[in-house]
């Protein structure tokens, strides 16, 4: 086992804050599809895979631009809404069957996104550069701090309160609340749900797509990537509670921390550890930290 | 009754029936039936970058071929399937080609668990098989048989080279490792410790890594291996996950505080391009680029501008399959399986990667793992190695008494 001394321990901790809330911005638009919709979508991951790859060849074009990163983010995202729009109308003939058919529906979209992305960009990875002015590190009392990592978790905050704001404080948001409650009801008080429905898979897709270019320049883009993120992804929702905003913030940070000093302390049991925390979990709280029973 | 044809055309009909049927042979033996190489490998999933590398480097060979006359005046036609890292379909690809396509030679999967059962549809009839890909020891050593061949190293002769590459470092005196955790991995890993102990006695192993294979968020590993300060990371971290590890761990600085020496295939210094890191060595099984052959420099060449980009390492050792080939067919006058094999038994084969001599009792070749520092080079747009140095892997290797143990124990 390391000697933990404080340096150990602060960047042990930052590195399991960025993990935690890179799988936190993936996890809060499954979260909110699942509270609103009840739908478990297993496609997320793959809205996540192609805001990487789209945003990578929206960067490729504007490269010699000084934004071209921050363009790239905002049209990932807009371009995966589009494709979340159109999975979410595919979806509507489930909405009344049971998570089975769910399951294996957005499933199978899994395998035909992974086919369409290899179709167009290959099986190669693609690496993107960290935006300019956020390459280097932070020195602060001997502890070297990555810039990207502590922007991924300052942007991660950011779409955090920018979210709670919508939700807890605009008329749109009380609505989606209500829907989480009781989506019939909404219905009933000439709400128009499909649209509620396409508005909130629209922003869950936004969210993961303008993620998986986020993350990019802290790893590569390729085919896999959408299956590598789902398993913790689901992980943080079960944790949390699904349909649960907070509880996604919260299981996410307690993943992504659970696993830096799983590391740190059992590196061979590490993984093991985030497991053993959801059976804990799952034991003592079925429904997930803040899930409604 | 009435005649449908005149007399003399019934007559002359029937002779020139009877003149075809007569030169048939002759045509057949002016058109021969084409050298059939079947080639499964692993196009879709994890794999499919070296699969990708691997089906190219077989087209060049064989357009190259063709383009010169072919094997023994035949034209030589090549079959690619894919096995996705699945070892049904591996077998039933294996079957089509054989028993359907009727393939006079075979060459396997990426994987080494497809490739073993695809070894042992090729025993049962005798189609010879280039292992073009190494891996598994098993594959020669106990399940090997006449109709194996291997042509690049196996997973105990590439860490051996890593030994041997990273014992010359004599400041070392602590090291850690990092490799994806499942059988490969682990493979490398005891395949190196092993052998670099009895080298270096005196260097302690401070922790073994395992993060899992695909894994995207090295940090919390890169912190602790920062932390636990040794002099070396052995890393055989591949592809995508080594171009995220990189990554993660230049902002740290880990490539200024430790000698890294890493796997180092090109596909992924392609990837990384001018992110590669400083200070490290790396070892590759036929890093192309690297090898000064006038045969690989044309290889190459010819490659970039028919391909569009730079030859991974199985592209080098598929392309070398083929040749290999060709020279036993020649060699045999024939591409009969076990006229084949018999004339290859210990054959020193030319290749791009220079002569490759296969040891006659088991058909292990004596393929090296190439070593050295590596760097940028603007000219290629990558890390290349500069310069590689080629370990010769055999004294690794089981001798033939104890590879011949090993198999029949495995038969009982």
């Amino acid at each position: 086992m390391t000697s933990v001394t404080f340096v150990t321990f602060i960047n042990q901790f930052i590195s399991g804050a960025t993990y935690g809330l890179v799988l936190f911005m993936v996890a809060l638009g499954l979260a909110l599809i699942f509270g609103v919709m009840s739908i478990v979508n297993l496609a997320h991951g793959s809205l996540y895979m192609m805001g990487a790859f789209f945003g990578y060849f929206i960067w490729f074009a504007f490269k010699d631009m000084h934004f071209s990163f921050w363009l790239s983010v905002l049209l990932a995202g807009l371009a995966v809404a589009g494709a979340g729009l159109i999975l979410e109308f595919l979806l509507r003939p489930f909405y009344r069957r049971g998570h089975t058919d769910q399951l294996l529906f957005t499933y199978a979209f899994t395998y035909i996104i992974a086919d369409l992305v290899k179709m167009f960009w290959g099986g190669r990875y693609y690496t993107l550069p960290r935006p300019p002015g956020l390459e280097g590190s932070l020195t602060m009392a001997g502890i070297m701090l990555p810039t990207y990592n502590l922007f991924i978790i300052g942007v991660s905050l950011l779409i955090c309160v920018l979210l709670w704001f919508l939700l807890a404080r605009t008329k749109l948001g009380k609505i989606i609340r209500a829907a989480v409650f009781d989506r019939e009801m909404v219905g009933i008080l000439g709400i128009r749900l499909p649209w509620l429905f396409a508005f909130v898979f629209g922003i869950g897709a936004f969210v993961a797509g303008a993620a998986g270019l986020l993350a990019a320049p802290m790893g590569s883009i390729g085919v896999g990537m959408d299956a590598e993120i789902i398993v913790p992804v689901f992980v943080v929702c079960i944790i949390g509670g699904m349909g649960s905003f907070l509880g996604a913030l919260i299981a996410s940070l307690i993943v992504g921390e659970v696993y830096a000093f799983g590391i740190l302390i059992l590196p061979q049991m590490a993984m093991a550890f985030m497991f053993v925390v959801v059976i804990v979990i799952l034991i003592i709280r079925p429904q997930g930290l803040f899930g409604r029973s | 009754m009435k005649r449908y044809f005149p007399r003399k055309v019934s007559v002359w009909g029937i002779a020139i029936l009877t003149s075809w049927f007569i030169s048939l042979p002759y045509t057949q033996a002016a058109n021969p039936e084409p050298v059939k190489i079947g080639l499964i490998t692993d196009l879709t999933g994890a794999a499919y970058v070296n699969a990708r590398d691997s089906a190219d480097g077989a087209k060049l060979a064989v357009d190259r071929m063709n383009a010169a006359g072919g094997i023994l005046g035949r034209k030589v036609e090549l079959l690619v399937r894919d096995s996705a890292l699945k070892t049904d379909l591996g077998v039933s690809h294996a079957r089509e080609l054989i028993l359907d396509k009727k393939v006079n030679f075979m060459m396997g999967p990426i994987s080494s668990g497809v490739r073993l059962a695809i070894s042992d549809v090729c025993r049962t009839f005798k189609v010879p098989l280039i292992d073009c890909i190494g891996g598994s020891v098993s594959l020669h050593e106990e399940r090997g048989h006449d109709y194996f061949w291997q042509i690049s190293v196996s997973t105990a002769g590439e860490s051996y080279g890593a030994a041997v590459g990273c014992s010359k470092f004599k400041k070392i005196k602590t090291l850690a490792t990092l490799a994806p955790d499942y059988v490969w991995g682990r493979q490398e890993v005891e395949g190196f410790t092993e052998p670099f102990k009895k080298m270096r006695p005196e260097v302690k192993v401070l922790e073994n890594f395992w993060p899992k294979l695909g894994e995207k968020d090295y940090t919390p590993y890169i912190t602790v291996i920062i932390a636990k300060k040794p002099d070396l990371l052995y890393s055989v971290l591949y592809g995508g996950d080594w171009v995220n590890f990189v990554k993660q761990a230049k902002p740290y600085g880990l490539f200024e505080k430790m000698l890294v020496f890493c796997f180092a295939e090109a596909s992924a210094q392609m990837a990384l391009g001018k992110e590669a890191p400083e200070n490290t060595w790396g070892f590759a099984r036929a890093p192309a680029v690297s090898i000064g052959t006038a045969e690989m420099k044309s290889f190459v060449k010819e490659y970039k501008e028919k391909i569009g980009r730079f030859p991974g390492d199985t592209s080098v050792t598929t392309y070398d399959a083929i040749y290999a080939f060709k020279y036993g067919a020649e060699k045999a006058k024939s591409t009969d399986g076990p006229a084949w094999v018999k004339a290859m038994k210990g054959a020193s084969v030319p290749t791009l990667r220079g002569i490759v001599k296969f040891r006659e009792c088991d058909n292990l070749s004596n393929s090296p793992e190439y070593i050295g520092p590596m760097a940028f080079d603007p000219q290629y747009g990558f890390a290349i190695f500069k310069p590689a140095e080629a370990v010769d892997t055999l004294p690794i290797a089981r001798t033939c008494e104890e590879t011949m143990e090993l198999r029949k124990k495995a038969k009982k």
